[in-house]
């Protein structure tokens, strides 16, 4: 924002020099936006691919796998869904819950390092950063082992409580309460606000757009998660998420040779939820990602 | 407006505070003395005790026994003599380091371009269109991209997406993920052109931030485009190109998702995609090695530790 405001201002003066500029430049600017959307095509042809193929007849698929249908098949869909819509309801339970809870629990941390002081403060968040610095390779094998011996494989609980408490974002929201202006709090304790009154009204309000991000890069992690879902799940089919559903279902039909038109379309609508969502909100979604790293 | 009155507030606020804290200075009050914030903490520490402090912990401690899942015994460092002979897993760490380096090298140079395609565009409307589209494929559920490529494209089936296009030049169809000869292709294929996702929003806000008077200087210069990036945007953005880097490499390091999903490390036995994570992976869950894939976990722990600290010491030394 601060740089729109910069530019602008510079700019002003020179109006009719930057007019000058433009029209030399054009020829320019249509070669940039040209390879652009070459590149755009490219990077969106699997949904291409992805879209066309599950509408086709399977010869079709088989002699003409790129053309577009010629003949309309619908009833993929309907087997699809029939697949597609428990995997649904059980994503949204996890990502739900982990969303939730890993904004509550991240952001009071960030809250009790932020807002307080005391003996071993500091050390004890830098024991916390310093898992950030274990890679997950390390630490995959005993959490499993762990879970497991805690009876919650074949659960959600096992899926969704060790991905709650994140190192980087109680950093990230540390950092963000940090650069609120302290006098808001500092008023409400003279007014003999408690913690958690001070918590919900002011840290929580002020600080919605890191909030935003940390939910959303949750949510996707939430979203995107096999592996970890997977070793949790596996064999409880009435517990499978998107991610772990829709490669089971591929690996069925890729073992009974039953062609790939029913995946295709669980691909589909498994695709469509969070495409709506990003149609409506992809400016703060944008904004919410790039916020995230630039922190680093 | 409500700030003004807040600040006015405040001052007030302040006043009377610097009072109240000189009458009640010696008793111990648990609110003014900061351990509630303890208290926040608690339930993120808790969970990071054990999700995340524990396992590790244990890692370190069964990578010195024979732990089968159940039982474990004390076999002091028989496993790490192990890993270190495993042909197979250091021939996994090369695979692993080769397309570590290759993906990164050519993802970064393609999200870095398609960054600076966006920046350089004039057009307001266009710059936002751009940035839209290019972050669908983050949107799209990642099995959903992983099967495409792994199961209709580059399949090594006669109607596979990358078969169809060949053929049109004349070329016969090829195996792709399914054949020893092109699966390690098709894994750095995987993606192409590896440009959608999140990153170069990143990059575009490092791009963004560049002061704007550097640039007009440059202009008034007569500098190329080409020189611009090379000499000034690159350098502007040396924190994010580090990230990436740092982020790449331990990524790369750990990462095991096609494999996992599509190759099995194979084709079949032959070992030609595998790589150290989904090795010491399937140690444990199909063969009950805990013990030993805990120890090739502090394996990779330990080299990826060393990494990090030449990474930072180099990046240092540059700056000074």
């Amino acid at each position: 924002m601060e740089n729109v405001n910069t530019v602008s201002a510079e700019q002003a003066p020179s109006a009719p020099e930057k007019k000058k500029n433009r029209i030399k430049i054009r020829p320019a600017q249509i070669v940039l936006n040209a390879v652009t959307i070459l590149l755009l095509l490219f990077t969106l042809f699997p949904f291409y691919v992805m879209i066309v193929n599950t509408f086709k007849t399977p010869t079709q698929f088989l002699t003409d796998p790129l053309g577009l249908p010629t003949e309309w098949v619908f009833t993929y869909f309907r087997f699809a869904w029939e697949y597609v819509k428990n995997y649904f309801v059980n994503t949204l339970i996890i990502a739900g819950a982990e969303v939730v809870l890993a904004v509550l629990v991240n952001a009071a941390a960030a809250y009790g390092f932020a807002r307080f002081r005391f003996k071993g403060r500091d050390a004890l968040f830098m024991c916390i950063l310093a898992i950030m610095m274990i890679p997950g390779i390390l630490t995959l094998i005993p959490q499993y082992a762990l879970v497991h011996n805690m009876g919650l494989t074949g659960s959600l609980f096992g899926v969704i409580l060790p991905q709650i408490a994140s190192p980087f974002n109680i950093f990230l929201l540390k950092n963000f309460l940090q650069g609120l202006p302290q006098e808001v709090f500092e008023a409400a304790e003279i007014d003999g606000a408690s913690g958690v009154t001070k918590f919900f009204l002011f840290a929580v309000p002020l600080s919605k757009p890191i909030l935003f991000t940390v939910g959303l890069t949750t949510l996707m992690g939430c979203w995107n998660d096999l592996i970890w879902p997977r070793l949790i799940l596996l064999g409880h089919e009435d517990l499978y998420t998107i991610s772990v559903g829709i490669m089971e279902l591929t690996n069925l039909y890729g073992k009974e040779s039953f062609g790939m038109g029913v995946p295709l379309a669980a691909y589909c609508i498994v695709s469509i939820p969070l495409l709506v969502a990003f149609f409506g909100t992809s400016k703060q979604f944008i904004k919410g990602l790039s916020a995230g790293a630039i922190k680093m | 407006m409500e700030t003004k009155k807040d600040a006015a507030a405040v001052t007030t606020c302040r006043e009377e505070r610097k009072k109240n804290e000189n009458g009640s200075k010696k008793r111990f009050s648990f609110r003014k003395s900061g351990y509630e914030g303890l208290l926040w903490i608690l339930p993120a520490a808790v969970l990071l005790l054990i999700f995340s402090y524990y396992p590790p912990l244990d890692a370190f401690y069964h990578s010195l026994t024979d732990w089968n899942g159940t039982a474990a015994h004390f076999i002091g460092f028989d496993n790490f003599v192990r890993v270190f002979r495993d042909t197979l897993f250091w021939r996994s760490f090369g695979t692993m380091l080769f397309l570590t380096v290759t993906c990164m090298v050519i993802g970064n140079v393609c999200t870095l371009l398609l960054a600076e395609l966006i920046y350089n565009n004039k057009s307001k409307r266009m710059g936002s269109f751009f940035r839209f589209m290019y972050v669908i494929p983050a949107i799209i559920p990642g099995i959903v991209t992983i099967m495409l490529w792994g199961k209709v494209i580059l399949t090594g089936a006669p109607n596979g997406i990358m078969n169809t296009v060949i053929g049109w030049f004349g070329a016969s169809p090829q195996g792709w993920f399914y054949a020893e000869n092109t699966v390690l292709a098709s894994i750095i294929l995987y993606g192409f052109p590896w440009m959608g996702g999140t990153s170069f929003l990143i990059y575009l806000a490092g791009l963004n931030g560049i002061d704007e008077s550097i640039i007009e200087a440059a202009k008034i210069d007569g500098i190329s485009t080409f020189r611009r990036v090379i000499s000034i945007d690159l350098p502007m953005i040396k924190g994010q190109l580090k990230y990436f880097l740092i982020m790449g490499l331990i990524g790369g390091i750990q990462g095991f998702t096609l494999q996992y999903a599509v190759t099995n490390g194979g084709p079949g036995d032959s070992y030609v995609s595998m790589v150290p994570g989904y090795y010491m992976y399937k140690a444990a869950i199909n063969d009950s090695e805990y013990g030993y894939s805990c120890a090739m976990g502090v394996v990779l722990f330990v080299i990826i530790l060393v990494l990090t600290i030449i990474n930072n010491k180099f990046i240092k030394t540059e700056e000074d």
